[in-house]
């Protein structure tokens, strides 16, 4: 079944993310820690990662860049949710592959935007 | 005119002695001097009419005279007319017989006391300056007109390991070739030293660090020094220690940085919670739910705004924005900017017409920081102007300097796009204008209607417009409203 891979180890985003996608019409799995997200998305390919950076474990760029080196060309869309203000965050996500990145506060209205324009 | 009479009428006070020092002679000017009859002085010891602190060396040089029988002169203080101390400077010249006997002295009192005042006032200036230079916290450098080292200072000898007497008096190449001598000093720093000693004419500041075990960052200054009649007088060269300074700014940075970082995750989550309570259909509100909700979306805006407005200017202060620059429309910016104020223009029912021709060259910029400036020049025409009033953004390709607008500054790089913002609101006094960009700064008016802010927005605007190139200015006034205008040069072929 295809779903929407979330890791964030932040519990109250966490659960309002979800259910924003749910409630856009996404299944999503949500995660706390990066290497549990990790080695569920190997397992089980997911249509899409939202990944935090500062996770347990592994950061969101780790995560990222093995996912994308494990499915290659077929690799799922990667979002990486970055903070205000870390400018070198954001030159990082796109060295480890990901397609797109949002910067908090961001607001559960573009997040879906952007989620749709990847998974239509 | 024979001696006798010459002697009676120069206008120097003058005595002849014999050799037991006593006055033979006096004439009229040394009567009034002292203050004295011809009766009173003649057959007084010289001694009686010096002040006590100058007895010894009068003696002395009485001695000398009588002994050596060759003149002397110094100074010495005398006693005049009034009791008052004079002083003088002495000549003491031996007459003697053509066997070589000593007849008698002849003795000259000329007055200097002024001169004499006038050099010790000059004397205390010049220990105040020194005193002032040596207690002085930077390190100081003075060179003469010809580039000659004249001073230098206790901390500019701790600072560059020198002993001021290898300096002082020679030419600031020799003080080069010392300082080439120490490995710690950077060679780039001495050359720009260098290229100073023949110009007296440009200021400059510059930063350089001494690397080694205690490593430094100095920052120093260097002025052309003029009298006040404009006469030069030489280049000063000023060095400060800002190792601390620097550290400390930086701790602030990080501080900031780490603060605002940790507000992001909890602002996110109220935001995104009030997001969901307004758009989720399973949780609709009542109407005063749905007000509760507002008054905490916007100000939860407000929070956001202020954290990215701090965490912004806290980097331009220390230096540390990099843009993201690539090739993009003008109108990729201004959409971004409209995503977040459009909202705020529509609620208090403001006219927004945009004149943004589609044929604008794209523009080398971050695309992210130029919509912040539209975003915050924007709501503060919003903000600043009342319900129903209107707003316009246009912009224009300026290729030539007589195509800008009559109050623009002097030096707007060209070829370039012109953007103003322009709005029907409260404006701004002329007085205040040029304040307006410095931080934390707010209009008078601005604070007595109780409009929100920081202060910070224009001071964000204006650095990221500098840090394109561009320039930023305004043309405002009282009740009718205000334009801000700003450049942003087209870059070719980057």
């Amino acid at each position: 079944m295809s779903y929407i891979l979330l890791a964030e180890d932040d519990r109250s985003l966490q659960f309002l993310v979800q259910r924003k996608l749910e409630t856009e019409g996404y299944t999503v799995r949500s995660l706390a820690d990066g290497s549990e997200a990790l080695a569920l998305a190997l397992q089980e390919r997911p249509s899409l990662l939202l990944l935090d950076i500062g996770l347990p474990s592994l950061t969101g760029f780790e995560v990222c860049r093995e996912v994308k080196k494990h499915y290659g060309a077929n690799s799922p869309p990667i979002l990486i949710i970055s903070t205000n203000g870390q400018d070198a965050d954001v030159e990082a996500a796109s060295d480890v592959g990901a397609d797109d990145y949002l910067i908090k506060p961001f607001s559960l209205r573009d997040l879906a935007e952007r989620v749709r324009a990847f998974l239509g | 005119m024979d001696d006798r009479t010459l002697f009676e009428n120069v206008p120097v006070p003058m005595l002849t002695l014999d050799a037991n020092g006593a006055i033979r002679q006096a004439n009229a000017a040394a009567l009034a001097f002292y203050g004295r009859s011809a009766e009173e002085l003649l057959g007084m010891s010289l001694a009686a009419l010096a002040h006590d602190e100058s007895q010894y060396l009068q003696e002395r040089a009485w001695r000398s005279v009588l002994q050596s029988k060759r003149s002397w002169q110094g100074l010495l203080d005398h006693i005049d007319h009034e009791g008052a101390l004079r002083t003088v400077r002495l000549h003491l010249a031996p007459v003697c017989d053509a066997d070589g006997q000593l007849r008698s002295v002849l003795c000259l009192i000329v007055d200097v006391h002024q001169l004499a005042v006038a050099q010790r006032l000059l004397q205390h200036e010049r220990d105040r300056f020194e005193a002032i230079i040596e207690s002085a916290n930077d390190a100081v450098l003075m060179i003469d007109s010809e580039g000659t080292v004249v001073t230098v200072n206790l901390q500019f000898e701790r600072l560059f390991n020198l002993l001021r007497q290898v300096v002082l008096g020679h030419p600031l190449l020799e003080l080069a070739r010392q300082l080439r001598a120490q490995p710690d000093l950077p060679p780039d720093f001495i050359n720009v030293l260098l290229n100073f000693s023949s110009d007296y004419t440009q200021s400059a500041s510059y930063e350089f660090e001494i690397s080694g075990e205690a490593r430094r960052v100095i920052r120093w200054y260097t002025e052309p020094v003029h009298t006040y009649s404009g006469a030069l007088l030489g280049r000063l060269f000023v060095f400060r220690d800002a190792t601390h300074e620097l550290a400390l700014d930086r701790t602030k940075t990080e501080f900031v940085s780490l603060v605002t970082h940790e507000l992001s995750t909890p602002l996110s989550a109220i935001k995104n919670a009030v997001e969901l309570l307004q758009d989720d259909p399973e949780t609709a509100l009542s109407a005063d739910g749905c007000q509760y909700v507002q008054i905490i979306q916007q100000r939860v805006e407000t929070l956001e705004t202020l954290v990215k407005d701090i965490l912004a200017l806290t980097r331009i202060e220390a230096g540390r924005i990099e843009l993201r620059r690539a090739y993009y429309p003008l109108k990729a910016a201004l959409d971004e900017a409209l995503n977040s104020v459009r909202a705020l223009i529509e609620s208090r029912r403001q006219q927004l017409r945009l004149d943004v021709p589609e044929s604008l060259p794209l523009l080398w910029m971050d695309r992210n920081r130029i919509a912040q400036v539209f975003t915050n020049l924007l709501t503060n025409a919003s903000k600043y102007t009342p319900d129903d009033g209107s707003i316009l953004v246009r912009a224009m390709r300026i290729d030539h300097a007589q195509d800008l607008p009559e109050n623009s500054p002097a030096d707007v790089r060209l070829p370039a796009v012109l953007i103003t913002v322009q709005d029907t609101g409260i404006g701004i006094a002329p007085e205040e204008q040029a304040r307006i960009f410095q931080r934390f700064y707010r209009a008078e008016e601005a604070r007595k209607r109780r409009i929100q802010g920081s202060g910070l927005g224009l001071t964000i605007v204006e650095s990221f417009v500098k840090l394109h190139g561009g320039k930023i200015w305004l043309k405002s006034a009282p009740m009718q409203g205000s334009t801000f205008f700003f450049t942003l040069p087209i870059v070719e072929g980057q």
